[in-house]
Order: C-alpha cells, then sequence, then structure tokens
C-alpha cells in the first residue's frame, strides 16, 4: 500500500469531491501510460503485446468473484441489481457478447502468443500483479460497498474505453489482428461508456461521510498506483511466444 | 438506424475497417445482432464494397458490447457507429463511407 488515508475534517460537497476525484486521475489514465500509445503507434514488441495479454488475463479472470463478493455485501436492492447486471455481463454471454469476458481476455492471450489456455492459466504472473488482484479482493472485501464499486468504476473503467479504443486501433492497423480476434478490447470501448457515468453518479450519492469519501479517494489513488505498475510491467514483454 | 458519426483521425492514411456484429445467441435476456440480420448486413456491405471497388476491410465480430442497440456496426479508425441496421440501410452506410474516404484521401 502506497496511498496514504486522509483524514477529512469535513464531508466534501459533492462538486468539490467530484472534481477532487478527477483531480487524482488527472496524468494516471490507462492511456498516459507509454505501452497504450507504443501499441497504437505500431512500435510495441510482439512479445509486450503478448506479455500484456496473459497479464490482462490474469487480471479479468478475478472479476466476476469481486464483483460477487461486493454482491453479496451490498443491501441497497437497486444497487445490487446493477451489481448484478455487470456480473451476467462479465462472467457470462446472456446479456451481451458471445463470452464472459475472462474468456474474451484467454481466447486474446492465446491467439496473439500461441500459447496454450493451460499455459496462460499457469503463466507465471509477476508479485506486483498478485499484489493489484490482493488489492482488489481486499477493497470488495472491506471497504463500503459504494467505494468498492467507484474503485473500479471511477478508477479504471471511467479511462478504459479510451485505452481500448487505442490498443485496439494499434492492433488492427500494425499487427494484422482481426477483429474478432480481440474482441476483448473491442467490447469495452463503446459498450462501457455508460460504465463511468454509473459510477459517479452512485458515489457522488452515496459517498457523502467524511470518512467514506477518504477513503474512496485512498482507494482511488491505490489503484492507480496498481495499475501504473501493471503497465510498466508490462512493457517488460517477459514472454516467449509461440508464434 | 441510428447512427454516431466521429471524425476521422487527421492522419489517417490506412485502410478503414467495417466491422458488423454477427453474435447469434439465446435472447431469453437481451437481443442479440446476429437473430436479426447481422449476417446478411455484412454479407450486403462485402458485396456493395466489392461492387464499388472500394478499399475498405469488412469484417465481423461476436459483440461490439451494444446488445440493445442492434444490430451494430463499427467503422475504425473513426470509431463511428451505426445502430439498429437492417439489410436495406447498407447502400446509405458506403455511399456514406466512400464520402468520407473521398474526403480524407484528398
Amino acid at each position: 500500500m502506497v496511498a496514504v488515508l486522509e483524514k477529512l475534517p469535513q464531508a466534501m460537497p459533492r462538486e468539490a469531491f467530484l472534481q477532487e476525484m478527477l483531480r487524482r486521475i488527472e496524468g494516471k489514465r490507462h492511456s498516459d501510460y507509454p505501452m497504450v500509445n507504443l501499441i497504437r503507434a505500431g512500435k510495441a514488441t510482439r512479445e509486450q503485446i503478448g506479455y500484456l495479454g496473459v497479464l490482462f488475463y490474469h487480471f479479468t479472470k478475478v472479476t466476476p468473484q469481486v464483483l460477487s463478493m461486493i454482491h453479496s455485501r451490498c443491501d441497497d436492492r437497486k444497487v445490487r441489481r446493477r451489481i448484478m447486471d455487470t456480473l451476467i455481463d462479465e462472467d457470462t454471454e446472456l446479456r451481451c457478447g458471445s463470452k464472459g469476458h475472462d474468456e474474451l481476455a484467454l481466447d486474446f492471450a492465446t491467439r496473439f502468443t500461441g500459447l496454450s489456455e493451460d499455459e496462460v492459466e499457469n503463466f507465471p504472473v509477476p508479485q506486483s500483479i498478485r499484489d493489484m488482484v490482493a488489492y482488489r479482493f481486499k477493497v470488495a472485501r472491506e471497504m463500503p460497498v459504494t467505494v468498492a464499486l467507484g474503485n473500479s468504476g471511477i478508477a479504471s473503467e471511467s479511462h478504459a474505453p479510451q485505452m481500448c479504443r487505442l490498443i485496439s486501433d494499434g492492433l488492427r492497423e500494425h499487427y494484422g489482428v482481426k477483429d474478432e480476434d480481440q474482441e476483448s478490447w473491442i467490447v469495452h470501448i463503446d459498450g462501457d461508456e455508460d460504465h463511468s457515468e454509473t459510477a459517479f453518479k452512485v458515489v457522488l450519492d452515496k459517498v457523502t461521510s467524511p470518512e467514506d469519501q477518504a477513503k474512496m479517494l485512498w482507494c482511488i489513488d491505490e489503484y492507480l498506483f496498481h495499475w501504473g505498475n501493471f503497465w510498466k510491467e508490462t512493457q517488460k514483454g517477459q514472454i516467449t511466444l509461440k508464434k | 438506424m441510428k447512427a454516431v458519426l466521429r471524425p476521422w483521425p487527421a492522419d489517417f492514411k490506412g485502410r478503414p475497417t467495417v466491422t458488423v456484429c454477427i453474435n447469434d445467441r439465446d435472447e431469453r435476456f437481451a437481443p442479440c445482432c446476429g437473430r436479426h440480420g447481422g449476417p446478411e448486413i455484412a454479407a450486403a456491405l462485402r458485396a456493395a464494397v466489392t461492387q464499388r471497388a472500394l478499399d475498405i476491410d469488412v469484417q465481423t465480430i461476436m459483440c461490439l458490447g451494444l446488445c440493445a442497440k442492434g444490430p451494430n456496426l463499427r467503422i475504425a479508425p473513426s470509431g463511428s457507429l451505426y445502430h439498429a441496421l437492417t439489410v436495406d440501410d447498407v447502400p446509405h452506410v458506403v455511399d456514406a463511407l466512400a464520402a468520407d474516404l473521398n474526403a480524407v484521401k484528398v
């Protein structure tokens, strides 16, 4: 943990809280990291992209469990229903898509690297990514439900569509990846645009005490720190491709 | 048909891609493009692009993440979207694409 849990003297007004959250995201969006722009420009190596694919799978595969944990702790029927809808989208093809998002991430990783599903599954995941996954579970388990939702929706998903678009365009234009082989990125470009708005609304409506606002700001700082580690790790390209 | 049109990147010189969703799955919980003309729209687009000798790559995908709005197609790299498409809309889409291509390549 690197972020400091601040003690706010009093609750921030809605607009001030929103601006404070945005201020902390500024300069730390996914698309602010070199890796995303290297792919868009066709300057990333295939190893770097393959490594990204494998690590992104290991990040994505726990999302249904993280959401389930938050869902199980949620007392608000309306919010719980919204979590359930997202969980169905993440883990199944029932409402959207052809597969769960972990399977789509696995498809991209295997097709780009040539590794088998077992090889991707058993890939030695670096400590920084394991720390990130552990952080996600910790937040889902211990933070107030709306803060836990904001952790993902605000600190990551609010700026994920732009990242997915840059990666997808780069893969298509410079690496010859067909759209059907990179659905894992494409499905988030336009499909997730309303997630951010929803997350901000829930957080601004429900996270109103100084204690919870401090926790929300801590989560944003901490999750962005882990994402920074994620993107820096992907640039190492520590994988041997089989195609 | 509904369109969300976005500008082409200023420095774009490559070959645009039109990606049509053809996902065909159980519709108990949400509609899917594949059961409302997705494959036929993709075929009509390919035929129209070939007939007019346009330098456009027509691809298919199993989901664009916009199931409730389908049938959908996406144009890259502009990011423009067409929703609620029918085969009858294909000539209009191709006309718009051809016009865009001319404008981009001037």
